[in-house]
């Protein structure tokens, strides 16, 4: 392999932005976030451990960075333990059923307790069998079970069952019960809450911490009732039972359910698109993220500030844009990122945002524009937030704006479609 | 509208599947994926040229799996997947809700392997843009539109694009074909595209 393929795939490397966040952080590229809320997150848990935090922001805000932030630093007190969980990685989120967090967790504690390599004497007033029938319910509550029952003559219960299976000369009845993390719910909440809580007790015990979850990948739920009945009824059953929790959400669940998340007691944080235009502070931060990663200069301070700006402030389309950019001048067979090696990634980006649209999107997208107020309130309204065609800023102030690589052309199109 | 898409469109829009080829070879390791909107019509035979080629340029071993079993058994033959690098296909008939699915289960997809690649027609490509935005901005811009047939070079653009290849390398094509008889190829892109240039495809499959 040539020295220059080798210096381009190592440079599109450091701008992956699609990769576990970890590697970044462990790799040294991680640029300390303006208004960074793993502090706030962090100090508030310390003083209540069993408090439930709910962390929004749109796709590609930097959320799952934030929430292993936290996992770490909370890690670092003295007195608590806390778990990260990737929900979406080991559950079907999309069919996500009430008790599915709480047996998640469950399943960590074991694991927990499992890498102690203690007996199970050591855990101070529980009982030995309690630790391990909870262990059973927690396991086949997650992952379901097989139970064969022999048929008795005064079986009333499941008689279809057992009149087939005598049919076909069998004494017993086979049922599977899927579990929580699979696609069906039979289980008891009150039970698997009841086994959870003395594993719980047992890691207390051993650890004398206090334990924290933190949930991420709920932002990806595509109905945000879910996320109130499910996820967020689990977490406040896991509070009740003393353990905090860190839960993160879609930015369409703030506004859709913005009532509903209010009444419960919870404190809200929202991460917002960080403001490049008027934001000094975000715009360096912005710039500060290339150059970490650009250690050999190859995108010189002119066009950083131009894909910085270009970006509107989402860390993931900044991520995006570099790697294009960088990937233009592999082609092009140039050394340096070039102003028309990023003006053709920012066309590609713009070209992949502008796919699908409607017209009716197109005409909220100009009504941000030239009336510079928007209220989300349609499904539309929601997806157009939720895919980064208008993007959020809270600092220094409140505002909403057309992504900025797709506004230069927003004018042109809404001319073509009403000249047919 | 449409003199602005198609305006846009120049620039995601690969004069050929040898250059989809070549931004593959140039990606690093990483979680990385893309998708190549083709015609409907011409979806097979631009999977089967790919998994022909696509193992050189993306140096590991590439697997295929289809979508037609709907996206959580996609999915779950994704997780089982033993290849570095998946081709994933026969999405079309995919609704809306499908694509929620795929989207809701994103992080399954990031085995700390090299990703993969979709291949989809139009239809599938606006569905997934609509229903799975998580996955959509791992993407970026990496959408690419293939129109099979316009790839084929003229005489002319072949002849200009050796030319390039021998003046950036140094080298001749005869030197080359002799590198790659003798497995002694570099691993560059630009290498793959030349043998395709002259019609010594089958000699990409000798440096696997």
């Amino acid at each position: 392999m040539s020295d220059r393929l080798k210096f381009f795939r190592r440079l599109m490397s450091a701008f992956e932005g699609t990769s576990n966040p970890q590697r970044a952080v462990e790799r040294g590229f991680y640029v300390n976030l303006p208004n960074n809320l793993v502090g706030e997150i962090t100090r508030r848990i310390e003083l209540r451990p069993s408090s439930v935090h709910l962390l929004f922001g749109g796709i590609g805000s930097g959320k799952t960075t934030q929430l292993l932030l936290t996992e770490q630093a909370l890690n670092e007190l003295e007195d608590i333990k806390a778990f990260y969980i990737d929900v979406s990685v080991v559950t079907d989120i999309s069919d996500l059923k009430s008790g599915a967090l709480i047996a998640l967790a469950g399943l960590h504690l074991i694991q927990f307790l499992s890498l102690q390599n203690l007996s199970y004497n050591q855990f101070d007033n529980i009982d030995n069998t309690e630790i391990e029938n909870s262990e059973q319910i927690i396991r086949k509550a997650a992952f379901g079970y097989t139970e064969t029952k022999v048929i008795e003559t005064s079986l009333t219960a499941n008689l279809s069952s057992a009149i087939s299976a005598m049919a076909a000369g069998s004494k017993s009845v086979t049922k599977h019960y899927k579990g929580l993390l699979s696609f069906e719910k039979d289980k008891s909440i009150e039970l698997i809450l009841e086994a959870f809580s003395t594993l719980k007790q047992a890691v207390r015990n051993i650890t004398n911490k206090e334990i924290v979850f933190l949930f991420d990948g709920l932002d990806r739920l595509s109905d945000s009732q879910t996320f109130i009945d499910s996820a967020l009824d689990d977490v406040f059953a896991i509070k009740n039972i003393g353990i905090g929790s860190v839960l993160v959400g879609s930015v369409v669940t703030v506004y859709a359910e913005k009532e509903n998340i209010a009444s419960f007691d919870s404190s809200s944080y929202y991460m917002p698109y960080l403001d490049v235009f008027e934001n000094t502070e975000a715009q360096k931060f912005f710039a500060d993220v290339i150059t970490v990663r650009d250690s050999e200069n190859s995108i010189n301070s002119e066009i950083r500030i131009f894909l910085v700006l270009k970006s509107g402030g989402v860390l993931r389309d900044l991520m995006s844009l570099c790697q294009a950019a960088i990937e233009e001048a592999y082609v092009d067979g140039s050394d340096q990122v070039t102003q028309e090696h990023a003006n053709k990634a920012v066309l590609a980006l713009a070209r992949s945002k502008l796919i699908g649209l409607t017209n009716s999107g197109l005409a909220t997208l100009h009504k941000v524009m030239t009336e510079k107020s928007f209220s989300p309130r349609t499904a539309e309204d929601f997806e157009l937030m939720l895919t980064g065609h208008i993007l959020e800023y809270r600092h220094p102030h409140q505002r909403f704006v057309v992504h900025p690589i797709l506004a230069p052309v927003i004018e042109y199109m809404v001319a073509g479609v009403a000249n047919g | 509208m449409d003199n602005l898409l198609s305006f846009l469109g120049v620039n995601n829009k690969l004069s050929s599947v040898d250059e989809l080829l070549q931004r593959i070879g140039s990606r690093p390791d990483g979680n990385i994926w893309m998708i190549i909107v083709v015609n409907i019509d011409d979806i097979e035979s631009v999977v089967l040229d790919l998994q022909d080629t696509i193992v050189i340029f993306s140096e590991c071993n590439t697997g295929t799996i289809s979508g037609e079993s709907g996206a959580r058994d996609l999915i779950n033959q994704i997780s089982k997947a033993l290849e570095e690098y998946l081709l994933l296909w026969q999405l079309e008939s995919w609704d809306s809700n499908e694509w929620k699915i795929f989207d809701a289960l994103r992080s399954r997809l990031d085995k700390e392997n090299k990703g993969g690649l979709l291949v989809i027609s139009e239809q599938a490509n606006s569905l997934m843009i609509h229903n799975a935005p998580n996955f959509v901005s791992w993407l970026g811009a990496r959408i690419y539109y293939l129109q099979k047939g316009a790839e084929i070079l003229s005489d002319e653009e072949c002849d200009r694009r050796l030319a390039a290849l021998q003046e950036w390398t140094g080298k001749t094509n005869d030197e080359v074909i002799a590198l790659a008889e003798n497995r002694q190829l570099p691993t560059d892109p630009e290498y793959g595209e030349w043998l395709i240039l002259l019609n010594r495809g089958d000699l990409l499959e000798r440096q696997k």
